[in-house]
């Protein structure tokens, strides 16, 4: 059996036929894959996915930096890539992470780039992982959120030690690392749920298929 | 899940991640702009405007939950900060005025060199409607001394008439009782003016002796002769405000208004000494 087909086995929902026959030697010219990627939604995942980068990074550099919950400003992103990537599995979780580290670097005017490789292994893993070995489930969602939260801390110690002089370890951590981690984790649910009941409509459970 | 990363595509973004990752470095350690990062600036910026706008419309309407204790601090501490100013403004206006008084003191020092002037607040005014008294807060223990001129930078007030350790009383020329040595410095003719009772309510005295043939008109300037040893000579006492000439009698009815306004006087100044100098009609011509 066919790696993809062992993924197909495994995967909570059904992929549509349609998305399948993408990988089928007759579909293969250009004019034939367009139309699939149209019928098989993919082009309307693609503008949810776009909508939900662009909602979340406004909300995250506006909103809730001027609030400062927690004294920090929260990552909504790293939740957003992960959500994705549960919901339409690696490989968009990946490409998603490269945008959204993309996306919330130029808003934020960072000099330093460092978000694009945890975003796209964020994504791109919790995709895997949701395919090949957890179901896709709120605490399997609680634990990717908290361990890839855990390795923004250490980017965000690596950004500080680069562009802050003479910056004091628990300076770093208690005015800026652990207020990031604490607000991150608090309002992550929100890209979370948001992600779930955006990209819910592309998704048919396998009842509802066999039906 | 060793599986995961070895996969064609993973190296692929993994390779595109870094180079999203050093590229943008790069070029903002060299200070050009990433032609991505602009372009999505550029197209999200209206979006971040709107963002923020709903941002600071949440921010006020939040701010009167949980900034209430915040706001009733910072309006205490404002109404202090406003009663402080506004004292700092009723301080600035009172220097302002002295300022300008000092200004017009100095100036007559420079005008008369040999005058020795001290400085004085005016405390009270007559008690009665007969009188234009005043009394002042400089006394003898400043060296002050019956018969005394007072003045301002305007003209003549008056001279002392009764003097205390720390007080003094002032007699206007308005009063009937005063007299001052003038003559008009336009024509040069010499007269005294004297205070009316009739007229002193509206700060004017009469001028009188005047030639029965003087060309003084209304408003010719009316300065002190130094005739009388009280008043040194070239102090503005007036201005002409009527002339009346009498044919049978051949006399001038002269009214003048006094330039010192005594209704709104707070400060004079008392000259303790000058060189005394008496105007002659030989003088003046």
């Amino acid at each position: 059996m066919k790696k993809r087909d062992k993924i197909l086995m495994k995967s909570e929902t059904v992929i549509s036929e349609k998305e399948i026959d993408l990988h089928r030697p007759e579909t293969r010219s250009l004019r034939q894959r367009i139309k699939a990627i149209i019928d098989a939604d993919i082009a309307g995942r693609f503008v949810v996915c776009v909508l939900l980068l662009v909602f979340f990074a406004l909300l995250q550099t506006t909103v809730f930096a001027r609030f400062r919950p927690f004294g920090a400003i929260p990552d909504l992103m790293l939740p957003l890539c992960l959500a994705v990537g549960m919901t339409e599995r690696g490989r968009w979780g990946a490409i998603f992470g490269i945008a959204a580290a993309f996306v919330i670097e130029s808003l934020g005017a960072a000099t330093v780039s460092v978000l694009a490789v945890l975003y796209m292994l964020a994504g791109y893993l919790a995709g895997c992982l949701t395919a090949e070995m957890f179901r896709d489930t709120p605490a399997t969602r609680a634990a990717y959120t908290l361990v890839a939260c855990g390795l923004h801390m250490l980017t965000t110690l690596f950004v500080l030690y680069v562009t802050v002089e003479g910056i004091h370890f628990g300076d770093a951590m208690l005015k800026s690392v652990l207020p990031e981690f604490v607000a991150s984790v608090v309002f992550a649910p929100i890209p979370h749920v948001v992600a779930w009941l955006a990209l819910k409509p592309f998704h048919k459970p396998r009842e509802e298929k066999v039906q | 899940m060793k599986q995961f990363f070895q996969s064609k595509f993973f190296y692929v973004v993994t390779v595109i991640a870094l180079l999203f990752c050093i590229v943008p470095t790069v070029l903002a350690s060299m200070g050009v702009t990433f032609v991505l990062r602009d372009a999505v600036n550029g197209v999200l910026t209206p979006f971040q405007k709107f963002f923020n706008y709903a941002a600071d419309a949440m921010d006020g309407f939040a701010g009167y939950f949980y900034r209430f204790d915040e706001l009733v601090e910072e309006n205490n501490q404002l109404r202090e900060q406003v009663a402080e100013l506004q004292t700092q403004i009723y301080d600035s206006t009172e220097r302002e005025e002295m300022f300008a008084w000092m200004a017009d003191f100095l100036e007559m020092k420079r005008v008369h060199t040999d005058y020795k002037m001290l400085p004085a607040s005016v405390t009270g005014r007559e008690s009665g409607n007969y009188s234009k008294a005043l009394t002042i807060d400089v006394g003898s223990s400043a060296g002050v001394e019956i018969n005394m001129p007072v003045v301002t930078s305007e003209g003549i007030v008056g001279r002392i008439t009764e003097v205390g350790h720390n007080w003094s009383k002032v007699t206007t020329i308005v009063e009937p009782n005063s007299s001052v040595g003038a003559y008009v410095e336009r024509t040069n003719d010499l007269g005294v003016c004297r205070g009316d009772f009739s007229l002193a309510a509206d700060g004017l005295i009469r001028l009188n002796y005047l030639p029965g043939d003087s060309a003084a008109a209304v408003g010719d300037r009316i300065l002190s002769s130094g005739y009388g040893s009280v008043y040194p000579r070239g102090l503005v006492i007036g201005y002409i405000d009527s002339v009346e000439v009498n044919a049978y009698t051949r006399s001038m009815t002269v009214q003048v208004r006094c330039a010192a306004d005594y209704s709104d006087l707070s400060r004079v100044m008392v000259l303790t000494d000058y060189d005394i100098t008496v105007v002659s009609a030989s003088d003046l011509d």
